[in-house]
């Protein structure tokens, strides 16, 4: 199993990459929504599916009640926790 | 022999009167709406961005009935429907409180005694499908049903209020009619295969909201179902017709399902989402425009905002009529 460390990191790194050019500030971006920080829906779902790819998850069994464009960036990246 | 069923005629009505989204930002200046832009600017970003779209059609003097009725009289003085003829009228518009009672009136009104009528609902712009669905399952299972009357529709006030569907699309309005017959002669296009995929839960969902992703694993396994249960290839598929909304968001889906079709996005920034008559304006469209009249496996698209998800495979008639009659598009109905 993937560390969890290990997990947030590629989960930023897609999200950095995805998102035309965004930097997570860690001290404060961790508690901002996703949408709140100019990435839209389509930008988002990049997003979704890099990081499936990149922690080799099953995108279909996501659950796409759970992570949404409202999620903060730290939520986001716990979601992604519980399927590596 | 067993029948088949096929699109036989198809047309549609979409107003002249455009709503610019530009002049209409102020609506999300308005206390306690919900939606899944915070801001008019927001919202005007995502338009242009991903929609490419700047405005919608509105109908601003007829109701969505005269619409209708307009169109239908329209094609029955053209020759091009027949009421005698028709022997179930099936009524698909967006909403359940849309076209209320059409059905019996245009069977009193335009001589279809004969027709049963049947109303789809709660699919939303997915209806459409359904009803297609339904049509060419009736064609092929009775032996004396042979032409279907499909109805569609769409239609709001003269704001932004209710047509904006979550990050997905803007709505337009419009009216459109399709006839389904077992008769291939002439015919536009036969309907072959259909998967709808419905997912109940979603009826808790807020789909004003951003709901992206579901819509993509939805579309997805839409798609799928149909590739493995009629045993499809990605290469089978020759072209798709997307309808007039997230283009983009589709386009994700066919890329994860393997398919490298042509796309036909032709209509996609000029009127906006047509709810359940993108299907038939955008399939006519193209076979309008497709001068050298080939056969093609036609995948369409479609998308019921509370969780209906069709995926519908055509085979396009290369003896249909090259020669098409004036539109009710852009003209005045009778």
């Amino acid at each position: 199993m993937m560390e969890v460390i290990e997990i947030s990191n590629v989960v930023l790194k897609v999200m950095n990459e995805k998102a035309t050019g965004l930097t997570i500030d860690l001290e404060q971006d961790l508690e901002a929504k996703i949408k709140t920080l100019g990435i839209d829906s389509m930008q988002f779902l990049t997003m979704v599916i890099g990081v499936c790819e990149q922690l080799g998850i099953d995108l279909m069994k996501l659950n796409s009640m759970q992570i949404s464009t409202d999620n903060t960036v730290g939520e986001f990246i716990d979601n992604f926790k519980q399927y590596v | 022999m067993k029948k088949q069923a096929f699109i036989k005629h198809l047309d549609y009505y979409i107003p002249k009167d455009l709503l610019y989204f530009k002049d209409h930002l102020d609506y999300f200046q308005t206390e306690g709406i919900r939606e899944a832009f915070q801001t008019g600017e927001e919202f005007y970003t995502f338009t242009q961005n991903i929609l490419q779209l700047d405005k919608v059609s509105v109908e601003r003097e007829m109701t969505l009935h005269q619409m209708a009725e307009g169109l239908l009289r329209k094609n029955v003085e053209a020759g091009k429907l027949v009421p005698e003829s028709i022997d179930y009228v099936l009524l698909a518009a967006d909403y359940s409180y849309h076209l209320e009672n059409f059905g019996q009136y245009v069977q009193n009104h335009l001589g279809m005694h004969r027709a049963n009528v049947i109303r789809i609902s709660d699919n939303f712009c997915n209806n459409i499908d359904t009803a297609v669905n339904i049509a060419a399952n009736l064609v092929k299972a009775e032996e004396h049903t042979n032409n279907i009357l499909i109805v569609a529709g769409c239609k709001e006030g003269y704001s932004l209020k209710r047509r904006l569907v979550g990050s997905y699309g803007v709505i337009g309005d419009a009216a459109g009619m399709m006839i389904v017959s077992s008769d291939g002669e002439d015919a536009l296009v036969e309907i072959k295969y259909q998967q709808t995929v419905t997912k109940g839960v979603l009826d808790k969902i807020d789909h004003s909201k951003d709901n992206t992703l579901l819509h993509f694993q939805s579309y997805v396994e839409s798609l799928q179902k149909l590739m493995d249960r009629h045993q499809l290839a990605p290469s089978d598929i020759d072209r798709v017709i997307l309808h007039n909304a997230n283009h983009l968001l589709v386009e994700q889906c066919l890329i994860n399902a393997g398919i490298d079709a042509a796309i036909d996005k032709t209509n996609q920034t000029k009127y906006g989402h047509l709810g359940t008559v993108d299907l038939i304006y955008n399939l006519q469209t193209y076979l309008e425009n497709d001068t050298a009249l080939k056969s093609e496996n036609i995948l369409t698209l479609n998308i019921g905002v509370l969780g209906a998800y069709a995926s519908t495979l055509f085979i396009s008639n290369p003896n249909r009529s090259s020669r098409w009659e004036v539109r009710s598009s852009q003209s005045e109905l009778v």
